[in-house]
Order: structure tokens, then sequence, then C-alpha cells
């Protein structure tokens, strides 16, 4: 699990809570949501990493902006992260709260790329393989890429299950030249 | 690369390989590289990588993983680093960093990985060796007990070298240190002995020098170069040392010889440190990491005299060290002084005043010694030590050599003149038979009533009266191996003559 320490157990203490609280799934979302905004949002990055700001005042601005949509166990989050002065590693305790959410739900993230879009029945039948695989659930997102040529690519983690043509052409490329 | 196949042939080639091919999928670890900045990339995933692993960034590029640590693993890049991008795909290879190893390499000219570099066809071997590899055990080992021929006079008689050692060529930059390995690689033509030169951190420039002079006298036939030169990157000339012993281990292991030469240690120890500053590993005394003395510990402890159930192998190692300003109490020379069986010392001065090899006779040693020398040469050899240690003593003296008494201006005269047989010219090493001549002549005052600056010109002449008017000294002095009564009849009566024709000039 990647992330500084302190986002871990940041991030821990959350999970923890939202648990037995029993707004795991609001507080997913809403945790979901904040890590695209800081994947994506130059303007947001910037507000959590600038020392300037006083307190209060980023206090107040995270409220109004969070207040209509979040939970209210998030806000309350994101205060208490303020007060701590660990807004910084706002995305770092994101992904480790997606990660910890994913292994307790044995959710298995996928990633499928091929050379042409698949229709739902290919996708289907692709993570049924990878379910039986590793009996977790999957959670696909899938991209085109042309370069493939032909078949696609998974990758779990850190391994690629390649079943592209451009790689087997390349497996026997090597062959013929080492003949 | 000139091929010679009929289309034919090509067509049932293909069509073989392509019967035998199986589509089958493709699995591997992959990570991304988090970061790359001086030659290093932090790389995030390859969970499962092993150390020591090869990595590969893309089709040429290839790193190897040092650093596993619990976020990320550093790893060191094999090529210029503008090749590699932030984001970029990292795959394992599962192998651990190897070479290419087996008797097609003699003669070539490769790189720390084994690829070669001289321009010709790609190196094929059947076998590939690890590069990093632990050292044989005791019981697989015994004493070093023959002798590996340098060629220099100086060497074989004071500091002999036998199949199996360790011995430091230590000195001041330009005193010599590469000219004695180079020689002791061109004396072992026709010997039994496969070399290797492994050039760390040297100009291109140097290693072509190197190449010219062994072309030269025939030296390339069973020597292999194995270059990581000043532009190569670091992890290059760190591992250049360890890919070179792993080539020469091959010959050790099936029952033969080899020398290996390691020029010099002083730069792996730099790109060592460098890796490992890079790596942000704690830097120890002179910024060196904590595993300096091992990285060469471990090195030469691989070369070794095996036993005679493993083959009777051996790998002698010449590594080179150079010091700045003659101080030998240095960090690196210090400890690899500590571990190798003896050093040759090399002295700037003596050098500059013209004794050449610059080599100082008192603090060189040899720890093996008399086992690594042919009885004949420790007959001779022995007066010779002494004869010079006392001349070193006196030597404060010579200006006054009027006012002494008889037998110290004699002892001077006799030292002077020994001084002048161990002088030796650049890449002309000699064979042990007309070793002993001269020097039998030094010790045992036939050069007495030479002058001195004549000695020089007596020895060259010598020789030459070996090879051609008396053949039998050498064919008789190799099958003796000692000098019994008859060999030293021989020499005394073949001297007389000499010299007779020789002041007749």
């Amino acid at each position: 699990m990647q992330g500084s320490k302190a986002a871990r157990r940041y991030a821990k203490a959350l999970y923890a809570l939202a648990r037995d609280r029993e707004v795991l799934g609001p507080v997913r979302e809403d945790v979901a949501a904040l890590l695209q905004l800081c994947g994506t949002c130059q303007d947001f990055n910037r507000f959590i990493a600038n020392p300037v700001i006083p307190r209060h005042q980023r206090s107040s601005i995270l409220e109004t902006m969070f207040e209509p949509s979040a939970h209210p166990l998030t806000l309350r989050f994101l205060v208490f992260l303020d007060s701590k002065d660990r807004l910084g590693s706002l995305e770092d305790v994101c992904s480790v709260f997606i990660d910890l959410y994913q292994q307790e739900h044995k959710i298995l993230p996928v990633d499928i790329v091929s050379a042409f879009s698949l229709n739902e029945d290919h996708i289907q039948r692709i993570c049924d393989t990878f379910k039986q695989k590793f009996s977790k659930t999957i959670q696909h997102t899938t991209q085109v890429d042309p370069s493939l040529i032909g078949g696609f690519k998974v990758r779990v983690e850190d391994t690629i299950y390649d079943y592209s043509i451009h790689t087997q052409l390349e497996v026997l490329r090597e062959k013929l030249l080492r003949a | 690369m000139p091929i010679e196949l009929k289309p034919e042939e090509v067509s049932s080639i293909l069509q073989s390989q392509l019967a035998d091919f199986e589509s089958t999928s493709q699995t591997y670890e992959v990570g991304t590289v988090l970061s790359v900045g001086d030659g290093i990339a932090r790389v995030h995933g390859l969970a499962n990588v092993m150390a020591g692993e090869l990595v590969r960034f893309s089709e040429d590029v290839v790193g190897m993983a040092l650093n596993l640590e619990e976020d990320n693993v550093g790893v060191a890049i094999f090529a210029v680093e503008s090749a590699v991008k932030e984001g970029d795909e990292v795959r394992r290879t599962e192998t651990i960093a190897s070479v290419p190893v087996g008797e097609t390499l003699c003669g070539r000219i490769v790189d720390a990985m084994g690829t070669a570099i001289d321009g010709n066809a790609p190196i094929q071997t059947d076998e590939n060796q690890v590069i990093e590899l632990k050292a044989p055990g005791i019981i697989k080992r015994q004493d070093v007990k023959e002798p590996l021929q340098t060629g220099i006079k100086v060497i074989d008689a004071l500091t002999p070298i036998g199949r199996g050692q360790r011995e430091l060529i230590i000195g001041d930059r330009k005193t010599g240190k590469t000219t004695l390995a180079i020689d002791t690689i061109i004396n072992q033509r026709g010997e039994d002995v496969y070399c290797f030169y492994v050039a760390i951190g040297q100009k291109r420039s140097t290693v072509v020098q190197v190449y010219e002079t062994l072309k030269k006298f025939g030296a390339m036939e069973y020597t292999t170069i194995i270059a990581a030169t000043a532009s190569d990157p670091a992890p290059m000339q760190f591992l250049a040392p360890y890919a070179g012993c792993a080539m020469a281990e091959y010959f050790r292991d099936s029952g033969r010889h080899a020398l290996i030469v390691f020029d010099d240690l002083t730069k792996q120890a730099q790109a060592y440190r460098q890796l490992s500053l890079l790596l942000r590993r704690p830097p120890g005394r002179e910024a060196y990491p904590g595993d300096i003395f091992y990285l060469h510990s471990r090195l030469l402890e691989r070369a070794a005299k095996m036993s005679e159930e493993e083959g009777g192998g051996s790998l002698t190692a010449l590594p080179v060290i150079e010091t700045q300003a003659n101080d030998v109490s240095a960090y690196i020379p210090t400890n690899v002084i500590s571990i190798t069986d003896g050093q040759i010392f090399l002295e700037s001065d003596s050098f500059n005043a013209g004794q050449r090899p610059a080599i100082n006779a008192g603090l060189s040693v040899s720890r093996v010694g008399g086992d690594a020398q042919t009885k004949a040469m420790k007959q001779t050899a022995g007066s010779l030590r002494l004869d010079l240690a006392q001349y070193r003593e006196l030597e404060a003296f010579s200006q006054f050599a009027s006012d002494l008494d008889v037998s110290t201006r004699q002892q001077l005269e006799r030292g002077a003149r020994l001084m002048q047989v161990i002088k030796q010219g650049i890449n002309a090493p000699q064979p042990v038979a007309k070793q002993i001549a001269i020097i039998y002549a030094g010790v045992n005052g036939h050069l007495d009533d030479i002058p001195e600056d004549q000695v020089g010109a007596f020895e060259e002449q010598l020789h030459d009266a070996l090879d051609s008017s008396y053949t039998d000294f050498a064919a008789l002095i190799n099958e003796r191996k000692e000098i019994d009564d008859e060999v030293k009849e021989t020499l005394e009566r073949l001297l007389e003559d000499f010299k007779r024709t020789f002041r007749g000039e």
C-alpha cells in the first residue's frame, strides 16, 4: 500500500469510523469524488497546498464548498484534517481509503485495454475469468489502444496479462531473430 | 553481418519456427516510473522484483533494481537517462544480471553486460553466468603452488606471483601500473592462461591503445577486454569487474587457468560511491558507502586456486589501485591491501629517475612467495633481495664513494649494477631462462667489472647470445628447473665465454 505513514493512519481512522457508523457507502463515494477532484482540478490542489491561507479561512472555504453535497462525516473529516495541518496529504489519504475499501470488500480493480472497443458480452467474459482466478469482485475500466493491433491486455495491480497481437508478433520476432 | 543461407534454407527455418510457435498469452509484472534523475529511476509497483534483477524500460533500455524500499524501487539505468520518462512502464525480466561466458569471448571487446562493442558479430555462447556469484568455499581450494610468470625480472625474482593469487599493483598515476599488467598478459603467450583485462572508468583512447598493443604482440588471441569507460553510466562501471570475473570463472571452474586485471578498482569504488549516494544510502568515511570493503572483498575472493577434485584450475587477479601522492594509508588503498595477497608498489620518484619498472622492492611483497617460484629462480633470487636491501641502506652514502672502506664500496657497486639489472623496457617480458641468466650474473659478481652504464647493453647482448649461440642453456634449465651442478657449470662457462666477447667490443 502506498502513501505516507501519516496518510495511512488518517485513512484507517476515517474508514474505521465510517464502518462503525455504517455510512461506508456514502463516505466512499465522497472520497472517490475528492480523489478525482485532486487529480483534475489544479486550483483545488493549489488551495490545499497553500500554507499562507489562515486555518479558519480554509475551513470555512471547505465548508462552503462541500456542505451541500458531502456526507457530514466526510465534511467533519476534512475540517479535522485541516485542523491538523494535513490537508496536503488529502490525495494520499483518499487513495489509501479506496485501497482499504477494496481490500475489505474483495474488490479487484482491473484495467482492460483492447485494440477495438469490446461489447458488454466480451467484457463480462473477461471479468468472469478473472473473478474465478482471484475470487474477488471485478471492478473494470476499459480503454481502447489501436497499437495493440488485435486482442487485449488486462492489468491487475502490478501484473499484466497480455493477449494482444502486438506482443505475440514481438515474441515471434524474438524467436526468429534468435534462430 | 555476412549471412550465407540459401533461400530454401530460410523458408524451412521459418517454417519450423512457425510450426513450433504456440500462441500463448504473455504475463509479466510491471511498475511505473515515479521519477528519474541522475541515472536512477524510482519505480512504483514491481512488487515481486528481486534485488539485483534486471528490469526493462523499453526496447533497448535496461536497468538493475538495487534499492527495494517500502513504497518504491530504486533502479539504476544502464543507459543515457533521457531514454526514460516519468510515467513509463517498467517490466520485470525475471533474470538476475548475467553475462555470456565461454571460449568465444577470446579476442573480443565487450561491455559490462557482455555485449560486443568491437564492431564484430554479436557474442554467441552456450552458457550465461550470473555476475554476482559467491566465491568458492574453503574445501574447494588448495594452496597456490604454480608460478604465473609475468616476464618482468623484478617481479618474478622478488615478489613472485602464483596462479590463484591476488597481487595488488599500487602507485600514483603514470608510474607504469597498466604497463606491468599488459606485459604480464603478453608474457602468457604460449602458456595455457586465458587473460581478461577489465578497463574501468578509463578513456576510450587508452583502451584502444591497450587493444592495439595486445594485438601487436599476438596477445588478443587469448585475451578478452571488458570495457566500462569513463562515459559509461556508473552502474556499468560498478558491474564491469564482476562481469569480468564471471567470464574468467568459466575457465577456472573447468580446470584451466585464467588471469584477470582490474584497471582500476579506485574508479570502481568511485562509481559505486556515486550510485550509493544517488540511491540515498548513508555515506560513511570519505562519502563511501558502508559496504565499500565488501565491494572489493567479494570480488577478489573469487580469484582462487581450485583443489584437484574441482579440476585444479585457477584464477589470478591483478587489481590496480591509483594512489594520490603515494599515500598508501588512504581509505581505499588500505582496504584493498588488506584483501590481497601482496602488493607491488610503484613510486613516481624512481620512475622519474629512470628506474623502470619503478618498483619499490622494500615495500613490495608477495605473501605467496617461494611456493610460486621455480626452484632455479628461488636459488638465484635469494641473494638478489639481500643485496638490494643492503644497497638501499647504503645508498645515501654513495656520494662519499671515495671515502668508504673497500667492502662498503663493493656493496655499493654491486647494488648499483643490480639496480641496472632489474630495469626492463616496455612490452619486453623475458622468459625464465633469460631472467635467471642475467640475475645469476649479477648476484655472483660477473658484472662487477662491467661499467654500470653498460649493464643494459650487456644484458641485451647476453640474451641475444642465448638465443643464437648458447641455445642449449634454455632447454637445460627448463628441463631441470633448478640450479644443480650441471646447470651451474654450464652457466658459469657460458658467462665466461660471453664476457670475453663482450669486452672485446
